[in-house]
């Protein structure tokens, strides 16, 4: 009401803006004038006179009052513009020269209502869009109105979802960021390497150890899917399309009781429900690869359908660069929801291919492939004022690559997952409870044998199930959430058994600041320091089951201009199934001794400072202060070979008008590595590696679709990565074994 | 909940050194009832102070340490504490089984040491002037000067020669003699015999040469002497003849042979066949009866192909045979074709492609002998013996593989070549050597890639098995009943897992981590008593070793087996 009395007061004032302007209001309040053609968001329908001086004749000139109102028919739909999506959110108002307001109700982007003829001042708004104002007279312009808002410059052009504080402690990304982030080359799984407690042990290979924890112990979810790989081989992008994803939940320690089977963090990431509005697309083209995606609602509204697909062409490349090398791998996902009386039906499928094949000096060829499908069934009703949900989930892996002498091994594992979950949300308590299991079978062939190994290379059967029940109780300042979750697992006829109680807990101890705690214990089963698909559910009776201990207490903090800080500090206990020595020279997983089970614990302070995307200037900074260590036997404490003291990222954007510059600044302080010569071994750090990445982004907004074009580049600082270090026998000088690389990337993006 | 991390307890036995840079340890006998094996370390491999390093980069020197020991020692200190026994000594060994450098019946050391004046070869990348033996006693913690390179013990090691090709010394227990113009040193029993080369100029050709016998406690006597040309002599030993010495001169003296046979005893000479005169000798029978020769023949032109003969000869008789009409041409000579006499036999086996010819009783008799199909002779390396044999040592049974000597390798009847072999080792590995158990019983190594993680296989060719026992290592030791190894070996930082095996169970005790070598005792004496178990319970093992991250327990340790 108030941008229209404000409307109405410009109109009667000197205030007058020139004849192809319209004026709206921004969510500040004042008032500005926009462009009421073209871009100004009208379709069809009558022509746009203009605004003021209609308004001003109407004030002047107001329509003698009739006995019978003659009435007109107003009817349209309000859009994104740059996009084909319906404003759902958005309100609509009419106002006549007499002052009198009318609200028009808009259903899902859609508004029809009878109005007294006559001229109308209609202001359409919507959160972070600009106000669009035209006028109308129902009774002359009898055409449907296509309204498009513009997004605001300095907002995102979908706006990031304000996440309520929640007591588990997940660090959340959602919006623009999962694509945009500086250094993660618009893969949203690669934003995890910026966040903290994240040690990226090895970049760019997305090898990531969390909170001090072996890069295999962390779980990755897509819509509770848990899927065994993140990224295709060689520097590959994710295996799910970018546009896919609907946001990340990063959770470092303390996971909620819904995920189990993993002794360190979990990545939980959502798929984006398929659109029911209209049907969408979006292509893109990069540098080294290019996607398309899909979506579109069923013809009779009842849910909808998408799918991705994305072909990489740097195996191709390489492969013509490199005759000795061949690369290919792909990756295909498709959701479709589905509305049946009470029941909400989602299928979920996805998978991912790679194959990669190169020459050695010996001539024998090495052959990596690693494929994967996963297929989920979710059916979902209201029952008893909860929601009842089942998930039937089939997989099927295939991985095949070369151990000692080159020897291959292939693996075949297939697995069914069902699940059972009840929720219930209230407004003081919320109820989660569930059951899930995996009946995995596994079929290794190896090409060789030994008789010290490990049952990873034999045929063998995994049952692991798991029951769990969680609340988060609300009571004034303190949201609780105690969990307790039954983890059974039986590998090769040995079976285990453990209890593990976790409890999360925020505080409000002032204005917009909570304490945080979580804490609780996990376990799973032995797993090799990556994971791959089928090299899983091994070693029961040989190594025992990883266990965790995990607590942390933070404090989180934020200001009135939405600027976050939260502080944590965390300690985690550990029993893990490590790398026996990560100098073997032997890499033979079927090994017994390749793995031995050995007591860690890390701790350290985490802090993140963050500005949301909402803000033209918006980013986080991370900083990591951790100390991973494992108890290596005689007497020693030692570092973990993933350890990394201190870790700092600083991510940002800055959006000018149509353009977003990002940049990235990692800094990492070196993990231990073996400095050997031929009488005697230390261990020394690594040095400390830093990169600079740096991302630029224009957006042409058209009426019904939005190009984006950008340009970045990843490590333009140039820093090499550091492997390994050497000395020489002779003379004892140290020398490193490095690689550079600095990935520079050039795309286009259109979404309808 | 910190401070529960379980870190884990010392090694077994007793630290002597704390020291991540011991660089090897070794026992010696001390050749004495009353005293224990000598134990010694050496330090950090340094270039030498004198000459300047930059003048010849890559020479290495280390000072060796002795450490008495006791059970309930003392704190355990560091090497730059401890004075050293013998400074300058040459790097003894890098490996993981710490082997003993030779010590004679006294129990003295032999060591490889930088000498103190030292002759640089003009040109050329050999150190090996630079380099003297020295007489090391622990007892006394004297050092004796360096005496050449070449180092020969006699059967009792009372007498020792130590020399190079142009002098030498002869010593015994009380005393020594010095030597000069020494050619082929040789005992035979405690008797020294030598060729004594006079030549008119350094490097110049032989003026005369004289055989020289040297008797514990006697004065030198001239067996031979050639007043032109050279003498060359090889010691004969076998089971059915006297000591004999195998002479060569050249030129032949008329009317005396060029190629005889010298019978130490009566000093009579039993002459060869004269157009053998420049043979050469690959082998004599067990018995010492008969000697296999091999000689080139030039061709007649110069583009003419070089044949070999090879010719089999009594030499007490005269009997002779040619082998190479039966070998279709020359066989390939190497570790798949060598000709090798069956161990206490006087059998000769000639492995071909297909089989082997077998000549039993030299002149009388050569068979073709058919193997399993696919299957040919091929020998296989004895650790602690001989360095390659077709045969295990009872003669009884002989080694096989496959035509392109990949493939697992098998162990066979001689006397029933056609019946199945055992497997040694599984498919997709590579033996590398075994270990003579004593009972017939084998312990063999066989490994996928990396030859210091083997899968230890017993083999019992008698009975037709053979399972594995362990893997992912390498032996130190073998023992009647257990074995004594280094498993979980991790090539990137040298080190495994010192573990004791039971062969009957595969059962394991674990001695140790991250140890990058062990060496066990051998005893008092260095001539063990046939029947000694090398790893009966109690015996001494020492062990370095040496965490991921420095350790309280880095070092050197000593332990008795359980």
């Amino acid at each position: 009401m108030s941008s229209v009395l404000l409307f109405l007061c410009m109109v009667a004032s000197d205030r007058m803006p020139t004849s192809d302007a319209a004026v709206a209001v921004d969510l500040a309040g004042e008032p500005r004038w926009v462009d009421a053609r073209g871009d100004a968001g009208v379709d069809g329908g009558a022509e746009n006179d203009e605004i003021p001086a209609v308004a001003a004749a109407l004030a002047q000139n107001p329509p003698p009052a009739a006995p019978v109102v003659a009435t007109g028919e107003l009817r349209g739909k309000v859009l994104a513009k740059g996009s084909r999506s319906l404003m759902v959110d958005a309100q609509l108002r009419a106002t006549r020269a007499t002052g009198q307001v009318t609200s028009i109700e808009i259903d899902k982007g859609h508004f029809t209502t009878s109005l007294p003829c006559g001229l109308y001042a209609l202001v359409v708004r919507a959160p972070g869009f600009e106000p669009l104002s035209l006028k109308r007279d129902p009774c002359v312009d009898d055409g449907a109105l296509v309204l498009r808002l513009t997004p605001r410059s300095n907002l995102p052009v979908y706006e990031t979802v304000v996440v309520a504080p929640r007591a588990e402690p997940a660090v959340t990304v959602r919006g623009q960021q999962l694509t945009t982030t500086p250094g993660a080359l618009g893969d949203p799984l690669r934003i995890i390497e910026s966040l903290p407690g994240v040690a990226a042990v090895a970049w760019p290979a997305p090898i990531y150890a969390i909170r001090g924890s072996n890069p295999g112990n962390t779980g990755y979810f897509l819509d509770d899917v848990q899927i065994p790989m993140l990224f295709h081989l060689a520097l590959g992008p994710s295996i799910v399309h970018p546009y896919f994803f609907d946001g990340i939940d990063f959770y470092p320690g303390g996971y909620p009781a819904r995920y189990g089977r993993y002794v360190g963090g979990v990545v939980a990431a959502q798929t984006r429900a398929p659109s029911e509005d209209t049907w969408h697309a979006a292509a893109d083209l990069r540098l080294f690869d290019a996607g398309v995606m899909g979506s579109s609602p069923w013809p009779d509204g009842h849910g909808g359908v998408a799918a991705a697909f994305r072909y990489s062409y740097t195996g191709a490349l390489l492969s013509v660069l490199q005759n000795s090398l061949n690369l290919s791998y792909w990756d295909y996902q498709l959701r479709a929801d589905r509305r049946l009386r009470d029941w909400t039906l989602s299928l979920l499928v996805l998978g991912s291919s790679d194959h990669l094949e190169y020459d050695t000096p010996s001539g024998f060829p090495r052959e990596y492939f690693i494929r994967f499908h996963r297929g989920s069934l979710r059916a979902s009703t209201s029952l008893g004022q909860g929601t009842l949900a089942v998930r039937l989930t089939a997989s099927a892996d295939h991985s095949t690559g070369p151990v000692v002498q080159g020897y291959p091994m292939s693996v075949k594992a297939y697995s069914l997952m069902p699940r059972l979950s009840f929720e219930r949300r209230t407004s003081h308590v919320d109820f989660e409870a569930g059951v899930d299991e995996q009946s995995q079978w596994l079929r290794p062939v190896v090409g060789f044998s030994e008789s010290n190994v490990s049952d990873l290379g034999s045929k063998r059967t995994a049952h692991l199930a798991g029951a769990y029940a969680s609340a988060t109780a609300r009571t004034g300042r303190l949201t609780l959430t105690p969990g307790l979750r039954l983890d059974s697992y039986t590998i090769s006829g040995v079976s285990k058994t453990d209890l593990g109680p976790r409890l999360s807990a925020r505080w409000l101890v002032g204005d917009k600041t909570w304490l945080v705690a979580s804490g609780g214990r996990f376990t799973q089963a032995p797993s090799l320091a990556l994971q791959v698909p089928g090299a899983e559910n091994f070693g029961l009776a040989r190594y025992g089951l990883q266990t965790s201990w995990q607590g942390a207490l933070g404090l989180l903090a934020q200001s009135s201009n939405l600027v976050q800080l939260e502080a944590t500090g965390y300690v985690q206990r550990f029993v893990l199934t490590d790398l026996r020595d990560p100098t073997l020279t032997v890499h033979d997983p079927l090994a017994g001794d390749f793995l031995v089970r050995r007591d860690g614990r890390s701790y350290g302070l985490e802090v993140m400072v963050r500005r949301p995307e909402s803000q033209r200037l918006h980013g986080w900074l991370s900083y990591t202060l951790s100390k991973s260590e494992r108890v290596v036997g005689r007497g020693v404490i030692g570092p973990s070979d993933w350890d990394q003291r201190h870790i700092l990222n600083a991510v940002s954007g800055y959006r000018i008008g149509n353009y977003t510059l990002g940049a990235r600044v990692h800094i990492n302080t070196g993990r231990p590595a073996l400095l050997q010569s031929s009488q005697t071994s230390t261990f020394i750090r690594l040095p400390t590696f830093y990169q600079l990445d740096l991302r630029a982004e224009r957006r042409f907004l058209f009426d019904s679709f939005t190009l984006n074009a950008y340009v970045e580049v990843v490590n333009g600082s140039m820093r090499p990565t550091v492997l390994s270090v050497e000395q020489d026998p002779m003379t004892g000088a140290v020398s490193e074994n490095s690689y550079r690389i600095v990935l520079p990337s050039i795309g286009i993006r259109g979404e309808l | 909940m910190l401070g529960c991390l379980p870190v884990g307890g010392p090694p077994a036995g007793q630290q002597l050194v704390h020291d991540r840079a011991v660089t090897c340890a070794f026992f010696t006998p001390s050749e004495s009832e009353a005293l224990p094996s000598h134990l010694f370390s050496t330090g950090l491999y340094r270039a030498p102070e004198s000459p300047a390093p930059n003048d010849f980069p890559g020479l290495m020197v280390t000072e060796l340490y002795a450490h008495p020991y006791s059970e309930g020692g003392g704190t355990a200190a560091g090497l730059t504490s401890l004075l050293p026994g013998v400074e300058n000594v040459a790097p003894i060994q890098l490996g993981a089984v710490g082997s003993s450098p030779a010590s004679d019946s006294l129990g003295r050391l032999f060591l490889t040491t930088l000498q103190d004046q030292f002759w640089a070869p003009s040109g050329g990348d050999s150190y090996s002037g630079m380099y003297g033996i020295r007489r090391y006693d622990p007892r006394t913690g004297t050092v004796g000067p360096a005496m050449g390179t070449a180092l020969r013990f006699s059967p009792s090691r009372a007498r020792v020669f130590v020399g190079d090709w142009t002098s030498g010394q002869l010593l015994d227990l009380q005393g020594s003699r010095a030597l000069t113009s020494v050619n082929d040193p040789v005992f035979i029993g405690e008797d020294f015999y030598y060729v004594a080369v006079l030549r008119s100029q350094p490097l110049g050709p032989p003026s005369s040469s004289t055989l020289i016998r040297i008797k514990p406690n006697a004065e030198p006597e001239v067996l031979l002497s050639a007043s032109s040309g050279s003498l060359s002599v090889t010691a004969m030993q076998g089971t059915q003849t006297t000591p004999q010495l195998l002479v060569q001169q050249s030129p032949a003296p008329k009317p005396l042979p060029g190629f005889f046979m010298l019978d130490l005893d009566t000093l009579s000479a039993t002459p060869l066949p004269s157009d053998l005169a420049y043979a050469n000798l690959m082998s004599a029978s067990p018995s010492g009866r008969w000697l296999l020769l091999s000689a080139l023949l030039l061709p007649n032109t110069s583009e003419g192909p070089v044949t070999q003969t090879m010719t089999l000869v009594n030499w007490a008789t005269g009997a002779r045979m040619e082998l190479s009409p039966f070998l279709n041409g020359l066989p390939e000579l190497g570790p798949r074709s060598t000709p090798e006499w069956r161990p206490g036999r006087d059998e000769l086996w000639i492995p071909t492609g297909d089989g082997a010819l077998k000549v039993v009783e030299p002149g009388d008799n050569v068979t073709a002998v058919a193997l399993p199909s696919g299957l040919g002779l091929a020998g296989l390396p004895r650790t602690g013996g001989q360095d390659f044999s077709l045969f295990m040592p009872d003669g009884q049974h002989w080694f096989l593989r496959g035509p392109n000597y990949d493939g697992p390798a098998y162990v066979g009847s001689v006397d029933h070549p056609t019946l199945p072999p055992v497997q040694l080792n599984p498919q997709g590995t590579s033996p590398h050597s075994y270990w003579d158990i004593g009972d017939g019983r084998l312990l063999v190594g066989a490994s996928v890639e990396d030859d210091a993680r083997q899968e230890l296989y017993l083999v019992d060719p008698a009975a037709g098995t053979s399972r594995s026992v362990a893997g992912g290592g390498q032996l130190v030791a073998v023992g009647k009943t257990r074995a004594l190894a280094l498993l979980e070996w991790d090539g990137g930082r040298s080190s495994g897992t010192l573990t004791l095996i039971e062969l009957a169970t595969g059962e394991q005790t674990v001695l140790a981590e991250d140890v990058y070598l062990a060496a066990v005792d051998p005893g008092h004496f260095a001539d063990v008593p046939a029947g000694t178990d090398a790893l009966a319970s109690g015996t001494e093992v020492a062990f370095l070793s040496r965490g991921r991250f420095a350790s309280p327990y880095d070092g050197l340790w000593v332990t008795r087996l359980p």
